[in-house]
């Protein structure tokens, strides 16, 4: 584990200094495989060290990058197959076009879909070699593939892998010198025919009579029926909400932000600052309300890396279990009202831990429209863990009843933004249509790799536009701005929201993250009535800074401000028109 | 008639993918025109489940209607 991110393993870089150059023709090697066959462990089995970016499967549309013996070595995303199908498909063909050396891997536990893809590759008359990974597995069901034969049919060297526990991987390096073009030809033939070649070299290679698994057949088809599958989907989802929500969200990060973030670390901060004679408005902004080694370190390593680890944790759980696709199938229906397919529940799913991290995973979502309905859902009307636990705390005092109320008016908001967007938004949703893998227990060492990785990422990703956000907010606490805002928006909050003029900083505080407008408005000694309006107001206020700045990373400046724009007016027209309502009935 | 309509528990032949993507993606998926495929469930208005060998792929339910099977 160590070695994942400490350096690049030995290597001898053709041009040090210049890493970014593309790779020569004659030296890369590219890894080319369907989703989620473990090319990811093959490719750090190989390299000494893992993926440079997160990688749902099947959502990768960036190659990764590396190096073996000192040649640079690129992992494809996950393809079914070549052409110019999707994106997916067009970069892989692309990085083929440049390559002198083809690994191929392959699940041999499920070799007749990856047969497909298999018989391209050794048409491509580019070098070739295939993995034969998840050998275990294949064994297990007694129907692991004869490699030999697989090896006369295809004209390249075949080895058996078990990527995860690096088994086979010398003989892979090995066999990678020994590469060469597939002597497999079908002539041209259309998608048809060649489904069927690849169903008869399966035929020769694999033997039929295998080892049937009662329970996991048993589970795989009554996962997908409602009787069973409901009940599946709550027991799961309860755990993740245990783990994430509260040992985690509330527990751990209670710990972590308020021990060590505010009563540890930020004092310590600020008389170091105060300690070499820093004052006035660079005080501010180092350590201040919303300083950088103060609000932002907090925020990034006590409150944000805990959080982090543990939706990791839970996504490997659930993806590596191959639960999510189920779930999916068994909402399609559900999220086909708002213009969106099945697949959409995942990132759903994951906003209820972290808005920020449900916005990165729309890119699962195959079009444009999709993912822009997804992301303002997340953002307008998707509380986070964190929002959540204060929420929670909040209310619960007031009863049942006004827990309900606001749980009512939150769905309420998502149904009708999705309904209005799918409206809006030009062109259909499109049809589910998704593999579902089979349901395993996940592997301990891999889900606990995959979460310390992708977590290690995210931070590094997000850590640099918390800080841009931090330093903007004390910009505007320095020169005053901030005050200024503040006495501005007053009048709205105490005519139209009915809300003491006060909870006008729990809106400003809001504009940085949704909770911290939460907390803000936790000692403010609210009625009841005047806390649903307050809470709605800022769950449907506009998305923390990191949110606002992955949304514009991932689909663009332009939707970013809508969004957030269109935050404003729900949350004040929807909170507004609450109070006026409950004012009607003398309640405010 | 669709696949949608099928039984579940019925192992049928897809006749036609009425539908230029998804006949792609299901012929990669190896549940292609000819194949047998067997119905493991249908949710009520939702998605149809197809299985084929030990694979399993869940198609929309107007998709489905767009796979064409033989009459029994």
């Amino acid at each position: 584990m160590s070695r994942c991110h400490t350096a690049p393993a030995a290597t001898s870089a053709p041009n040090p200094g210049t890493a970014v150059a593309p790779p020569e023709r004659e030296e890369l090697v590219v890894l080319v495989g369907n989703p989620n066959v473990g090319k990811s462990a093959i490719f750090s089995a190989l390299s000494g060290r893992y993926a440079e970016i997160s990688n749902f499967p099947g959502t990768t549309v960036e190659a990764l990058t590396g190096q073996w013996n000192g040649r640079p070595l690129i992992d494809a995303p996950g393809t079914y197959g070549l052409g110019d199908h999707n994106e997916e498909e067009r970069i892989t063909s692309n990085l083929i076009g440049r390559s002198s050396v083809i690994i191929n891997v392959v699940d041999a536990a499920h070799l007749d879909r990856d047969l497909f893809l298999t018989t391209q590759l050794a048409e491509s008359r580019v070098p070739m070699v295939v993995a034969l990974n998840l050998m275990d597995e294949a064994r297990e069901s007694g129907s692991a593939p004869d490699a030999e034969a697989l090896e006369r049919a295809l004209g390249v060297p075949v080895v058996p892998t078990v990527a995860v526990t690096g088994e086979g991987v010398p003989e892979l390096a090995a066999a990678v010198q020994e590469a060469r073009p597939g002597t497999f030809s079908l002539n041209g033939a259309d998608d048809l025919a060649r489904r069927r070649a690849a169903d008869e070299l399966y035929a020769r290679a694999v033997p039929q009579e295998g080892k049937r698994r009662r329970i996991a057949e048993w589970l795989g088809r009554a996962s997908v029926t409602l009787h069973w599958g409901i009940p599946m989907i709550v027991l799961a989802l309860t755990g993740v909400y245990y783990l994430v929500g509260v040992a985690v969200a509330q527990h751990l990060v209670d710990f972590t932000e308020t021990r060590l973030g505010q009563e540890m670390w930020e004092p310590f901060a600020r008389s170091v600052i105060d300690g070499i004679g820093i004052g006035g408005p660079i005080r501010e902004i180092l350590v201040g309300e919303f300083g950088l080694f103060t609000m932002t370190v907090t925020y990034v390593v006590f409150l944000l890396a805990p959080l982090v680890a543990a939706f990791y944790f839970a996504l490997a759980l659930l993806e590596d279990s191959g639960f999510l696709p189920r779930i999916a199938t068994l909402v399609d229906r559900l999220l086909g009202a708002i213009g969106l397919n099945g697949r959409a529940v995942i990132p759903i799913i994951l906003g209820f831990g972290c808005v920020t991290m449900g916005t990165i995973t729309t890119r699962l979502l195959s079009t444009r429209r999709e993912k822009t309905i997804a992301t303002a859902l997340l953002n307008f009307a998707i509380p986070c863990s964190a929002q959540l636990a204060v929420i929670a705390a909040l209310l619960a005092g007031f009863g049942g009843g006004w827990v309900f109320a606001y749980a009512a008016i939150i769905l309420a908001m998502l149904v009708m933004v999705g309904t209005v967007l799918d409206r809006m938004i030009p062109g259909v949703s499109t049809p589910l249509l998704i593999e579902l893998p089979p349901l395993r227990w996940p592997r301990p060492r891999a889900v606990l790799k995959k979460t310390f990785t992708k977590g290690y990422w995210f931070m590094r990703e997000a850590t640099p536009w918390f800080a841009a956000g931090a330093l903007i907010v004390s910009g505007l606490q320095v020169t005053g701005g901030l005050d200024l805002w503040q006495r501005a928006i007053r009048p709205v909050m105490v005519s139209w929201l009915h809300l003491p003029a006060e909870s006008a900083r729990a809106i400003i505080m809001g504009l940085v993250r949704r909770d911290y407008g939460a907390a803000g408005l936790y000692d403010m000694g609210l009625s009841a009535p005047q806390a649903l309006v307050a809470l709605i107001v800022i769950t449907l206020f506009v998305p923390c800074v990191a949110s606002i700045m992955v949304m514009a990373k991932e689909h663009g400046a332009r939707t970013a401000v809508r969004i957030w724009i269109g935050t404003w007016i729900v949350a004040f027209a929807v909170g507004g028109v609450l109070a006026q309502i409950l004012h009607l009935v003398g309640a405010v | 008639m669709g696949i949608d309509s099928v039984p579940v528990g019925t192992i049928t032949r897809i006749e036609a993918i009425e539908d230029a993507s998804a006949r792609r993606e299901l012929t990669r998926l190896g549940f292609e025109e000819g194949a047998d495929v067997e119905v493991v469930s249908r949710i009520p208005f939702g998605p149809i489940v197809l299985q084929r060998r030990h694979r399993q792929v869940a198609i929309g339910r107007e998709l489905a209607r767009r796979v064409r099977v033989a009459m029994q």
